[in-house]
């Protein structure tokens, strides 16, 4: 089996300060981590993988140039290659623009790689926290897709899926070549042994950018060929402070204000 | 595409057994009060099988026109029938706008509509309204993990496309004596071999858990203890016609299922009442539960996160303060009755 990881470096934003009284961002001071939804493509995969050993994992990311450092990082899961698409004229794609020109890379990354089975995407990333750009490149890739995966079994063309779903978990099986956006495991992500860390150096990393991805539509990518524009940004502050109940009439007092705000109205008969 | 009509579409998305979500008709609330200064239509969208009765309740939220599609092939939900269907219907009657609830399969159909058709789509809104002049809509939605939030717009591309988050608008009233237009439609479906095929659904006991379209919830973290601990707090949920959440860390701990998972690797939640029970407050708790109207924090530690995001708090054991809730709640409710 051939299988495509597509991963994205992003800000770890639980490491994210703003400037409270300018309202803006310090992104400078944030860590740049693998997108946690991606490494859960990564433990499938390695899992398939171990299961299947003529298995190949390709890992893709499209980004700046410092996006390598992640897709090492990967490489200490799994991974045979890794590419890493960049290009200036990329920024300020959205969704659309960007599952498009991952679509074409697919294409070229193919052409030297054979053709992908199997295309693992993090559920969303989470800095644009979106969850569009999987489905959407499935559709230009004309393959079909499931999301909120959670384990992928194979057994020769066919996979067994289990899908996250709000009431529970729906089994199905899918025909390869398919697209699966992975969500949150409900097993661990293995830790990689120092072994895999020192052998993750020496894995290739090619770089692409748009000058080899033939037949690509450049009125498709960057800020001009995405349909959507962010037009203003601003943060909410945040609430001044929490009022506290104290003493033994805490809890009477705490019901007492729910009941006098509307929050539990429905709740009195 | 251009469109050709002043139509404000929204999707009416049904549970399995085949009643309207909230979400489509909170935005259906909402797309009148954009709508009707304009003299646009708002046009609810019902695909499925078996709809009849989704289409009667969707004439009393006021839609001017439902356009139905309803044949056996979407008996369930399907991404490469529904996007055909959807597809189908937007090239046909050209749209300006279609809204989506941002729920789990909505989501799985919207980005594969909005890339067929090579528009612009704005994932999980909080807000949506039109720019002072024109026909563009400006759709508000958080980012970088609810760090910031940004306005979006799709100036050219049509139909303009978003998904939006449940309990954002009110639930419009319900009028029984509305009357909607209904148009049928029945698009040609593609006989090829299905490539997903569902095998079974293995529900958790959590039947129907939209914890987003609850409107209170009581969610329970690692100050409760045990998972004997979460006994009380479904009382308390049960008390106020809420719904039970939870932090990941209980969720790992196997305390419960993860369908009650609230945070950054969960559900993104906006009850109009959260009341968080011995969970401490990690970031990535509280991007998921941060946007809630009102919030109240029960936790023994005074310095806790939590209640740096919450209006109201006490500090001391869950274990004290949640009976004694449910005891104020009884009394409250007999007075109420008396």
């Amino acid at each position: 089996m051939n299988i495509l990881i597509c991963i994205k470096q992003v800000p770890d934003t639980n490491e994210i300060l703003m400037d409270e009284e300018r309202h803006t961002l310090i992104r400078s001071k944030a860590a740049n981590i693998v997108n946690p939804f991606d490494m859960y493509s990564l433990e499938i995969a390695a899992r398939l993988q171990e299961n299947r050993p003529n298995t190949k994992v390709v890992i893709v990311s499209m980004g700046p140039l410092h996006a390598e450092e992640a897709i090492r990082t990967c490489f200490s899961i799994v991974g045979d290659i890794g590419y890493l698409i960049s290009d200036p004229r990329f920024s300020g794609s959205d969704t659309l623009a960007t599952s498009y020109i991952l679509s074409q890379a697919v294409r070229l990354i193919e052409n030297t790689e054979g053709t992908f089975d199997l295309i693992l995407c993090g559920k969303q990333a989470i800095d644009g926290d979106t969850a569009q750009v999987g489905p959407e490149l499935a559709e230009h890739l004309a393959i079909a897709q499931v999301t909120n995966v959670i384990e992928v079994t194979s057994e020769e063309t066919l996979l067994t899926v289990t899908k996250e779903t709000e009431t529970g978990y729906a089994i199905c099986t899918a025909n390869t070549p398919c697209l699966l956006t992975i969500t949150k495991l409900s097993r661990e992500i293995r830790i990689p042994s120092l072994k895999k860390k020192l052998s993750a150096r020496k894995i290739p990393l090619e770089h692409r950018s748009l000058k080899e991805l033939v037949g690509l539509d450049e009125q498709r990518i960057g800020l001009q060929g995405s349909p959507t524009r962010v037009v203003k940004t601003f943060t909410i502050p945040r609430k001044t402070s929490c009022t506290f109940f104290t003493g033994p009439d805490a809890v009477k007092e705490l019901m007492q204000t729910l009941q006098d705000n509307n929050h539990i109205q429905e709740v009195a008969l | 595409m251009t469109p050709n009509t002043k139509e404000f579409w929204v999707y009416l998305e049904t549970f399995a057994d085949g009643s309207l979500r909230p979400v489509g008709l909170e935005l259906l609330g909402k797309a009148k009060t954009m709508c009707v200064s304009r003299g646009w239509k708002v046009v609810g969208l019902i695909i499925g099988y078996q709809v009849e009765k989704a289409v009667e309740e969707a004439q009393g939220y006021g839609c001017d026109v439902i356009l139905v599609v309803d044949t056996i092939e979407l008996s369930y939900y399907a991404t490469d029938t529904y996007t055909d269907v959807l597809c189908y219907l937007i090239q046909k009657e050209r749209p300006n706008v279609l809204v989506l609830g941002a729920t789990p399969d909505s989501k799985d159909l919207a980005p594969r509509v909005a890339a067929r058709l090579k528009t612009g789509l704005t994932a999980d809104c909080t807000d949506m309204g039109f720019q002072e002049t024109g026909d563009v809509v400006e759709w508000t939605r958080p980012a970088l993990s609810g760090h910031l939030m940004a306005k979006i717009i799709c100036p050219k591309e049509r139909p303009q496309m978003g998904t939006v988050r449940a309990g954002v608008f009110p639930l419009p009233y319900f009028d029984k004596k509305s009357q909607s237009l209904i148009r049928r439609e029945n698009p040609r479906l593609s006989s090829a071999e299905k490539q997903i095929s569902l095998v079974k659904i293995l529900a958790e006991n959590t039947s129907n858990l939209n914890l987003e379209e609850s409107s209170i919830i009581v969610a329970g973290g690692l100050g409760l203890g045990s998972k004997k601990g979460f006994d009380l707090l479904h009382n308390l949920a049960d008390a106020l016609k809420g719904m039970v959440g939870a932090s990941r860390k209980v969720v790992e701990a196997g305390w419960i299922p993860r369908a009650y998972q609230v945070g950054q690797t969960g559900k993104s939640v906006k009850p109009r009442l959260y009341i968080a029970c011995g969970i401490s407050g990690a970031l990535q708790h509280l991007v998921g539960m941060q946007d809630a109207h009102c919030i109240v924090a029960i936790n023994i530690d005074a310095d806790a996160p939590i209640f740096q995001i919450a209006d109201y708090g006490i500090v001391g054991d869950v274990f004290e303060i949640i009976p004694a809730m449910l005891e104020e709640l009884s009394q409250l409710n007999t007075i109420k009755a008396l």
